[in-house]
This record gives C-alpha cells, sequence and structure tokens, in this order.
C-alpha cells in the first residue's frame, strides 16, 4: 500500500508530453510520456482521442468503426521509455583504437569528430573522386541520402530498395509503374488501399504475409475486424503464425520459395474451368501476353500441363485443396490478396510476386473496392487527409548531381569487389553486372562509408561480405547507440545518436524523416514528434551535426542557412520555431483553416491532427477508376502486361540499358523469365542442388520486438521473446536436438549457436531465425568466421547476395540454406 | 462494487504489449516479477496446429484464497473496486498465497526465501483517475475490457472458464472470457496426404522417411505444449512466458 500511496503523490507533479516513435516503423504510434523531475517515467497508451473506450471498433451504431481510433504503441514503444536511459549506450563521440572488429574505441570531442569528418571528406573525394562516398540509409529510389551531396559535390544513389525490389519491380513490368512511382506523382500510393477497404472484401488471403508481425498491430486489429464481420480469412504460409492462428479461418501450409507453383496451378483451374473474369480481362489486360503465359500455364509450349497435381509435388499443398481454393477465390470477388514482401525476398521471388498479380488480373480484382493491386504488404497507405505542414529550411540549389550506381543495397558488395576490378581480375563491365549497374557507367570506389540511422553492416544479406568490406575502405562513420551493433564495430569513429523521440529529434535536414509524420493508418492523421526531456550525456542531433560539419567545409549557407550560426544552446527552440512556422502557415492554408485546427500552443498539448474522414475506403487506382482515368498507361500496351517485352530482350541488353531509361536501374545479365514461372532449382531455394549438402531452408522473418536490429538488447522487450532457430519437430528428432537445445546453425558462409525452438508450427525442412539479433562474436573462431561465431543469431551471416546468374540484380534474399547439429560447446 | 476484467482470447496474438505497458507503468525490473503474465503454447502435430493463448494477470477474486491463507495477513481487499492488494511490508515471503492461488497471480523478483510477494493491483492508482487499468488500455487489439463485474457479464456474458486454465474452486475470479474460436476449414485439406507431400523432396532426398516423424512428439521434445501456470522457481517463469517470436 505504501509504495502505491507514494507514486500517487509524486504522479501529481508529473509533466505529460506527446510525441511518437518516428523510427523506421510504418506506424507512428502516439506515445504519451510521463516525466518526472526531467526524466521519462514511463510510456502510456494514446488517449488523445476516444479517452477511455477499451475496444474501439466493437460499436458501430456510434460510428466509430469507420473513425479515427487511438494509436496504442506496440512493447516497442513502452520499452523506448527505458531504452533511452540504457547505461550502455554511447553518449559522447568516440574514435578506435586498435584494429577494425576488436570493439575498442575510446572519447573524443565533438570538435575532434567534426574535424575529423570533415576532412576525411575532402581527402577522400579529391583522392578517389566524387562516387567514393557512400552514405547509408537511404541513398536509394534514385536519391542520394548524404545530406550535403549537392554543395559539397560528391556522393552516389542506388536504385529501388532492398525492402522491396521483388514486388517493386514486377509493379513495374506488370502494371507500368511502381508503388513509389505512384506515390511520387501524387503524393499517397496509388497501389495501396485503406484499412477500411478490407471490409468491402468477400475473402482476404494472407499470402506469406505475417501483418501482427510486420505492420505492428494495427492491421492486424482491422483484419481482426473483418473476421469478426464474418469476411473469410486464409492463411498460406510455412510457418503458423500469430496471425494466421488469431485472423485466419483456415492456414494452408506451404513450402517457401514454391508459391509460383500454387498461383501457376490455380490459373489453371480457371482457365479449364472458365472461371476468369472475362470481361475485365478483355478490357483492361494485353492480351498477346496472356496468351503466352497461358500456353505456359497449360504446357501447349513445354508439354507440361501445370494441374494442381503437378503443383502439389513442388509446394506441397495438396492438389484437391489448390483446386478447392482456386474455385473459392474465382466466386469471392472481391477478394483481397494480401502478399508479405517475403515473397519477393528471395531467388525467384520475383515470380511469386508477378503471379500474385495476375491472379488479382485474371479475377478481377484489381482495381474495385474490396480488391488490392498486390502492393508492399498490400501497403495500407492509400488515404492523404490533406496537405501537411512542411518545414522551409531555405536550402540553397545545388550544382551537383548524384549518378545512380548500383542497386541500392549492393553498395557493400561494390566495396568488397572493387580490388578485383583494381587488380584486372574482372572488367569493368563484370564489376557494374554484378552491382546493378549500367556496364559503361563510371564505377563507384566507394572509400568513406557514412552509415547514419542504419545497421547496415548487419541488415543486409551475405553478412561475411559486409564484414570483408568495411574492413577495406579508407574511413567510416557510424551514427550509433551501441560500440557492439555490428555497423559500429568496424567504424572508425562513433557520433552517439539520438536513440529514442523523448530526447530530441533530428529536423528533417538529413536523412531522418520530417518532425510531422503519418501513419499508414488511414493517412488520416499526424503527429508532431517533440521533445520530452534532454539526451543523457552529449548527444546531438543529426541536423546540427550536418550543419557543423557544412560550416567547416564552407558550405553551411547552402546547406543550412537558417541555423548554421545559431548556437548549441539554442539549437532545439530554433528548430522548434521553423516547426511553429511550418505549422502556422499550414493552418492558414486554404485548405486547412476551415478545420478550424488549434493554435501552436494548443496544438503542443496534443499534438496529433486528426483529419476528418469521409467518403468511401481508398482502394488500388481509386482516383484513377474515378477520373476515368487508365491506371495502367504506363505500360507499353497500356494495360496490365503478363509478358515482359523488356525482360524479354535478355541479359546482353538488360546489362547495358537502364529500364525505364532514365531511371539509373540496371537489372544486369539475369536470366529472369519474361513472364512469372515455377523454377526449381537457383540459389537457397527449397529444391536448391545446394539442398543435398545443406538441407534446411532458413527464412529470416520480422520480430515482433525489434525494429531490424534495434531494440535487439532491450532488457523489458528480452523478457518477452527467446531468439532462437524454429524447427520443426520432424528436423529436430533427426539431428537429436529438443527445445532448448543450443545448436549450431551453419552453412559455408556463417556459424551461429543459438536455443531451438522445437515446434509443430513451421514447415519440416524449413528453419527461422528472426532477422535482426545482433552479431556476438564469442572466442571460438572458424575459417569463414575469422573474428568469431556468433552466439547470438544473425541470420544474414547464412545469407548472401550472389545474385546471377539465376536472376535480377536486386533480388534481395532473406533465405539461405543451412544444416544444424546440436551444439557440444560451453 | 466489484469491479472486474474481460478477456477476449479470440483476439489476443500474445504480444505481451500488456505485460511491457504493465512492466513501464509500475517500474517493474526487467524478468520475473510479472504482473501480467502471457502464456503461449502450441496444440496438435503439423499441420493440425493451434497456438493457445493465456491472459494471466490477477483476477481478483470475491473470495480470493491468498488472502485467506496469507499468515500475516499482508494480503486483503480494497474496498473501492475490490481489488486484491499485498502490503510488501506485512508480506514474510512464505508464498503461501503463490501456492494456493489457482492461477500462480502472485509473483516474486527472485528465488530468495526472504523475497516478499508482489501482485497485479488491478492499476487502482489509475482506477481512482477514472482511468482504466494500463493493460487495457495498451491492447492494440482491444482484446481487454474493465468495469464493474456486474456490467462486463451483462455486456460480454458469464464464461468464466477457458479450455486449459486451472479450475478456480471457490475463489470467484472478477473476470469473463471469450473463447478462442474453434476452427472449419473453407476448402478441404487432407492432412494426412499433406504430411506425405510434405516428407518429399524430388529428385533431392526425402525429408523425413515417415509420417511418424511428424506426428509421434516425445515429451519434452516441442517449446510449449501446455498451460503451466505455476512455477518452481523464476528460471522457469521466464521459459513459460517467453515466447519465440523475436
Amino acid at each position: 500500500m505504501g509504495a502505491s500511496m507514494h507514486q500517487s503523490e509524486k504522479s501529481k507533479a508529473d509533466i505529460i508530453r506527446y510525441t511518437s516513435c518516428g523510427y523506421h516503423c510504418f506506424d507512428q504510434c502516439v506515445l504519451k510520456v510521463r516525466i518526472r523531475d526531467g526524466r521519462v517515467v514511463c510510456v502510456e497508451p494514446d488517449d488523445t482521442v476516444n479517452p477511455g473506450f477499451a475496444r474501439e471498433g466493437d460499436d458501430d451504431g456510434t460510428g466509430r468503426t469507420l473513425s479515427h481510433r487511438q494509436f496504442r504503441p506496440c512493447p516497442r514503444g513502452y520499452a523506448m521509455g527505458r531504452a533511452l536511459y540504457d547505461p550502455n549506450r554511447i553518449i559522447y563521440p568516440m574514435k578506435r583504437v586498435g584494429n577494425r572488429g576488436d570493439g575498442n574505441y575510446e572519447r573524443i570531442s565533438w570538435d575532434e569528430a567534426l574535424d575529423t569528418i570533415a576532412a576525411k571528406l575532402v581527402e577522400v573525394k579529391d583522392k578517389y573522386g566524387p562516387y567514393s562516398i557512400i552514405h547509408q540509409p537511404y541513398s536509394y529510389m534514385g536519391h542520394c541520402s548524404f545530406p550535403l551531396a549537392p554543395w559539397f559535390g560528391a556522393g552516389t544513389a542506388g536504385w529501388d530498395a532492398h525492402s522491396n525490389c521483388g514486388l517493386h519491380e514486377p509493379q513495374n513490368w506488370v502494371y507500368g509503374k511502381d508503388l513509389m512511382d505512384g506515390y511520387m506523382e501524387c503524393g499517397h500510393f496509388e497501389l495501396a488501399q485503406d484499412e477500411t477497404n478490407i471490409f468491402k472484401s468477400n475473402l482476404i488471403v494472407l499470402w506469406g504475409f505475417n501483418p501482427w508481425g510486420t505492420m505492428a498491430s494495427r492491421v492486424t486489429h482491422y483484419l481482426i475486424q473483418a473476421r469478426e464481420r464474418g469476411i473469410p480469412i486464409i492463411c498460406i504460409d510455412s510457418s503458423y503464425t500469430p496471425s494466421a492462428e488469431v485472423l485466419a479461418d483456415q492456414w494452408i501450409p506451404i513450402r517457401p520459395s514454391t508459391d509460383a507453383a500454387m498461383m501457376v496451378a490455380m490459373a489453371n483451374v480457371w482457365f479449364k474451368e472458365g472461371l476468369c473474369d472475362e470481361e475485365f480481362i478483355e478490357k483492361n489486360v494485353d492480351s498477346a501476353g496472356l496468351e503466352k503465359w497461358k500456353a505456359y500455364v497449360l504446357g501447349t509450349t513445354d508439354g507440361v500441363d501445370k494441374t494442381p497435381g503437378w503443383a502439389e509435388g513442388i509446394c506441397s499443398v495438396p492438389a484437391e485443396t489448390i483446386t478447392a481454393f482456386a474455385r473459392l477465390y474465382a466466386r469471392s470477388k472481391p477478394v483481397n490478396l494480401c502478399v508479405g514482401m517475403s515473397i519477393g525476398r528471395q531467388f525467384y521471388g520475383e515470380n511469386g510476386t508477378r503471379a500474385a498479380m495476375y491472379l488479382q488480373a485474371l479475377t478481377g480484382n484489381t482495381i474495385i473496392p474490396g480488391g488490392n493491386a498486390v502492393a508492399e504488404s498490400s501497403l495500407w497507405w492509400g488515404r492523404v487527409g490533406g496537405p501537411l505542414p512542411w518545414p522551409d529550411w531555405q536550402q540553397a540549389p545545388g550544382d551537383y548531381q548524384p549518378p545512380v550506381l548500383h542497386a541500392h543495397y549492393k553498395w557493400l558488395k561494390a566495396i568488397d569487389l572493387r580490388e578485383k576490378l583494381d587488380s584486372g581480375e574482372i572488367t569493368k563491365a563484370e564489376y557494374n553486372n554484378a552491382i546493378g549497374n549500367k556496364a559503361d557507367n563510371p564505377a563507384p570506389n566507394f572509400q568513406m562509408v557514412i552509415l547514419e540511422t542504419s545497421n547496415h553492416v548487419q541488415g543486409l544479406p551475405g553478412m561475411s561480405q559486409s564484414i570483408r568490406a568495411m574492413k577495406k575502405v579508407d574511413f567510416s562513420v557510424c551514427f550509433t547507440q551501441y560500440k557492439e551493433m555490428a555497423s559500429a564495430r568496424y567504424a572508425d569513429i562513433l557520433i552517439p545518436q539520438i536513440y529514442t523521440s523523448f530526447e530530441g529529434r533530428n529536423g528533417g535536414l538529413g536523412s531522418e524523416w520530417p518532425l510531422f509524420s503519418v501513419t499508414i493508418n488511414l493517412g488520416s492523421h499526424f503527429v508532431y514528434r517533440q521533445k520530452c526531456v534532454d539526451p543523457p550525456g552529449d548527444v546531438r542531433p543529426n541536423d546540427w551535426i550536418w550543419t557543423q560539419i557544412a560550416k567547416r567545409l564552407g558550405i553551411a549557407d547552402k546547406f543550412n542557412p537558417r541555423l548554421k550560426d545559431v548556437a548549441y544552446e539554442d539549437w532545439e527552440d530554433a528548430v522548434e520555431a521553423i516547426y511553429q512556422e511550418a505549422y502556422e502557415t499550414w493552418a492558414a492554408n486554404d485548405t486547412i483553416a476551415p478545420l478550424s485546427p488549434p493554435s501552436w500552443e494548443e496544438f503542443q498539448k496534443k499534438p496529433v491532427f486528426r483529419f476528418p474522414m469521409a467518403g468511401e475506403p481508398y482502394h488500388s487506382y481509386k482516383h484513377q477508376v474515378d477520373a476515368g482515368k487508365n491506371p495502367f498507361q504506363g505500360t507499353a500496351s497500356g494495360k496490365i502486361e503478363f509478358f515482359s517485352e523488356t525482360l524479354a530482350k535478355g541479359p546482353e541488353y538488360l546489362q547495358k540499358n537502364d529500364v525505364p531509361p532514365g531511371s539509373g536501374k540496371c537489372y544486369g545479365g539475369g536470366n529472369l523469365p519474361p513472364m512469372a514461372q515455377m523454377l526449381k532449382g537457383g540459389r537457397d531455394t527449397f529444391f536448391s542442388e545446394d539442398a543435398a549438402k545443406y538441407p534446411l531452408l532458413m527464412s529470416s522473418p520480422h520480430s515482433y520486438y525489434r525494429m531490424h536490429s534495434w531494440l535487439d538488447n532491450i532488457p523489458l522487450l528480452n523478457d518477452c521473446y527467446r531468439h532462437g532457430v524454429w524447427m520443426s519437430v520432424a528436423d529436430a528428432k533427426r539431428r537429436g536436438v529438443a527445445d532448448n537445445d543450443l545448436v549450431k546453425v551453419y552453412n559455408d558462409r556463417g556459424e551461429m549457436v543459438l536455443p531451438a525452438y522445437v515446434t509443430s508450427r513451421i514447415v519440416p525442412g524449413t528453419v527461422a531465425i528472426f532477422h535482426g539479433g545482433w552479431y556476438a562474436p564469442g572466442k571460438e573462431k572458424s575459417d569463414i568466421m575469422p573474428d568469431g561465431i556468433d552466439f547470438r543469431g544473425s541470420p544474414n551471416l547464412l545469407t548472401h547476395d550472389v545474385d546471377l546468374p539465376e536472376t535480377l540484380v536486386g533480388s534481395f534474399p532473406c533465405k539461405g540454406l543451412v544444416d544444424i547439429r546440436k551444439w557440444g560447446g560451453h | 462494487m466489484q469491479y472486474g476484467f474481460f478477456f477476449d482470447q479470440s483476439r489476443c496474438t500474445g504480444c505481451q504489449v500488456c505485460t511491457v505497458a504493465c512492466k513501464s507503468s509500475h517500474d517493474l525490473p526487467p524478468g520475473p516479477l510479472k504482473y501480467l503474465r502471457i502464456y503461449q503454447y502450441e496444440r496438435g502435430a503439423f499441420p493440425e496446429v493451434r497456438l493457445q493463448v493465456q491472459w494471466v494477470p490477477c483476477y481478483h477474486c470475491k473470495e480470493p484464497v491468498c488472502a485467506e491463507n496469507c499468515p500475516t495477513e499482508a494480503i486483503y481487499k480494497e474496498e473501492g473496486f475490490g481489488a486484491v492488494l499485498v502490503d510488501p511490508d506485512m508480506c514474510i515471503g512464505c508464498r503461501m498465497c503463490h501456492d494456493e492461488c489457482p492461477y500462480g497471480a502472485p509473483v516474486f523478483e527472485s528465488d530468495d526465501p526472504d523475497c516478499v510477494a508482489q501482485k497485479c493491483d488491478m492499476c487502482v492508482d489509475r482506477l481512482k483517475e477514472g482511468k482504466k487499468p494500463i493493460c487495457v488500455m495498451a491492447c492494440p487489439l482491444r482484446a481487454l475490457d474493465f468495469g464493474p463485474l456486474a456490467e462486463l457479464e451483462a455486456t460480454y456474458g458469464q464464461l468464466k472458464a477457458l479450455p486449459d486454465l486451472p479450475d478456480s474452486g471457490t475463489t470467484e475470479p472478477s473476470v469473463v472470457f471469450k473463447k478462442c474460436r474453434d476452427k472449419v476449414d473453407l476448402v478441404p485439406f487432407d492432412v494426412e496426404k499433406a504430411r506425405t507431400l510434405f516428407m518429399k523432396r524430388d529428385p533431392l532426398p526425402p525429408l523425413f522417411s515417415a509420417v511418424s516423424e511428424v506426428t509421434d512428439i516425445p515429451q519434452g521434445m516441442v517449446g510449449r505444449d501446455q498451460l503451466v501456470l505455476k512455477h518452481a522457481s523464476c528460471a522457469e517463469l521466464m521459459k513459460f512466458t517467453r515466447n519465440d517470436e523475436g
């Protein structure tokens, strides 16, 4: 009783502020922050709307079902309150002492850190030219994220993004435009949908998609509501996820990397039984390409009729189930086919994602209410409530345009391979081909690496290659919170970085997102991420850091003219003033003023603005359809294309041309077929020849308790889960493994030791290690793990990024063939 | 008036937001001092498998056997909301309350014999401010509710038991439940045939040689295949309350 009275008294003096996570998540949940004596005490649930209403959405009569909801955080939101004060954080600039990888650093002053970085920028650019500096993330989508590039005159861009090229590129081939193109053109994701669009569906299919794990909780909430309204949901996945349990009426287990077989067989049923939507096809699908694909499906070209009986031998879904599912799908219009990005994140993954688009087109589900066009995890981000406030930094136009010289995630490969180009072992064309650069483009020579808000060394496939690369470069800087993170472990300078949104903000000048941020939730609101408390130690915002470097380079008047002379003590107030100006300008806008937005002072108390919600839910291409426009005008035929004439031009063409012209996208010399096919073999697929040696196909799903590798070490979250390797009963039994035994997971690329989770929830022959566990080298070393075998479990040690010749440059493999044995060590 | 909880098992994914929010707001240390525990366990053999989740705070019984059996009267029934509370200053750490409670609701920070009992306090501080408990408002799937027990029973029904949950005996827990769904396949699925299909990987060797390798599951082989609410040690509590979704 005493303790609770004590808390009650103290809480009267508490300050409450609101902010949002704002860190690499589709959701931007509202965090109610309780502050006592200048420190965050805890995070509490959103009460900025429907306060006290526990079961939002239950009551149709009140209108709540389709209106605004609280943005309740996931466990990470609450745990951030503790992460902020983690005693193991880096809170001062540091420099490496000893060898790269040893992990020894010592504290230096801000001046020394900034002087060193500025001097190195100049030195590396002078010595190696403008294509020698790589900044991550997100030098992607043709954009360079190095904040000083336009004025410093150095830096490069990558094409597409590691996350989603397995979906985006097929969207280009099939629809003539990908998700991001639509975003750039009209400010929202044309291919996407509102959460409430699913209420208009007659069947929802979650294919390789665990929304609970990958889209935090909000999408799951809406899917539960759809299920409770009686809309049938089927989950097709290689493991029985919480989504499969709670959302789906039925789980259909399938082998990873064989989705295309089941999809092709479904189309086979439709063609033979006349179940296609001929009217939609006539109007919207290119007939020449369709005929070619139909010939493949029916076997008139290769003599193999791709029936459900053919497919069951590949994907292991019984033929009768495939047939019945195909019929159910065809008669359930509108069907909402939600395909996880995972399907595209494997070799030949573009076949599964393309085939999914074909399924929706054949049944006329692409552009109708309740249907969808197979966006990024069927991304729920369709509606945009209205214009957002936008800070005006008054940056000067730059005169340097960074060229696209690689596929986004190939930058570490570009470093690792470079010595082979320099020694003449490979030609420039071969080098460029391997990294997704056009044969006759200049080859990048990355010698200075700047990692800001990312842990790419661990997050990208082929981690051993990434580590090799980081040891080869001239100089590297890592903005981080922990020297134990893999990217930091190999860096020369560590910059202490803002960890949580409570302690400060990166205002949007650099690579971080602006402070006014929208979530996927109906795109119906924005949150202002305001500072709540001071950061620990001497952690400073990235915008301040880049401005100081810009001053040293003599370009601060162009990079940040409004704040270049602001003293550090006044920095936060000056940033706040720019955001206030942005807000007030926005509030006076003709569209916004009638909505009576609160004054800046009022807004700061509850900094969440919710737009009025009206009209029908957004579905894929709704704006185009409503305006009577053809959504598919980007393709050569002006229709949905099953057969890509571009890919048909073959490897030689794809190596020398960017597609579409001017995009910088160079697919390299791969052999991906011009239309979706089920291809067995290929690297790290279920039927690879390598499976004779390494019989278990590992996947690396996203964890609910980390954001990529972020928060892997937070005890409050570690309370919730064990980071182990999922093994089926059959696979475990054969290896003498029981639950919680320590096992070694290994292949020719990496080795790690972690506990086994033995379960009936995963299909035999496959295992799973969740992405983002920090590489923790132990004393035991091996030829392939010269820095030490991993004792936490970082699955990218077991993946690799050698695409060619099987597929196109740019596919992002998150799978690897491995074997497992019981570990005898201690 | 007796207040209580509603738990909708059909909506619960076992995500543990409630447990983290609980620890955060009560300023509890990481580890076994979990006022609120989430148990996830599986049933069945591939591919006929179900994932069960049980949400276990204190159900704040009307006739709390923990209080009845407490030798020092450290546990008592709070009057405003009917919360069952423990006064740590009076607790001698005998663990009788934990042993008597059907659900093992009183928890301990360590296995140290001097360690005193702590437990879910129904967030009485929040209740006094007119709010609902933190776990209820934190649930992103809106699987929980809280209120006067009679009102909850009127809204959500009278179900007081869930499969695998121990019998409450005479304690009268202040909770109503909605059970997870029984599932009916939308399309036919031949389980035996599927098991055989998953065995083969032509032209590579088969993955296993008999369906029994999937269906015969030796005891102790699978991670968590039963609901165990009372634990011999803190380590065992952690083992049963951690999932493998990360």
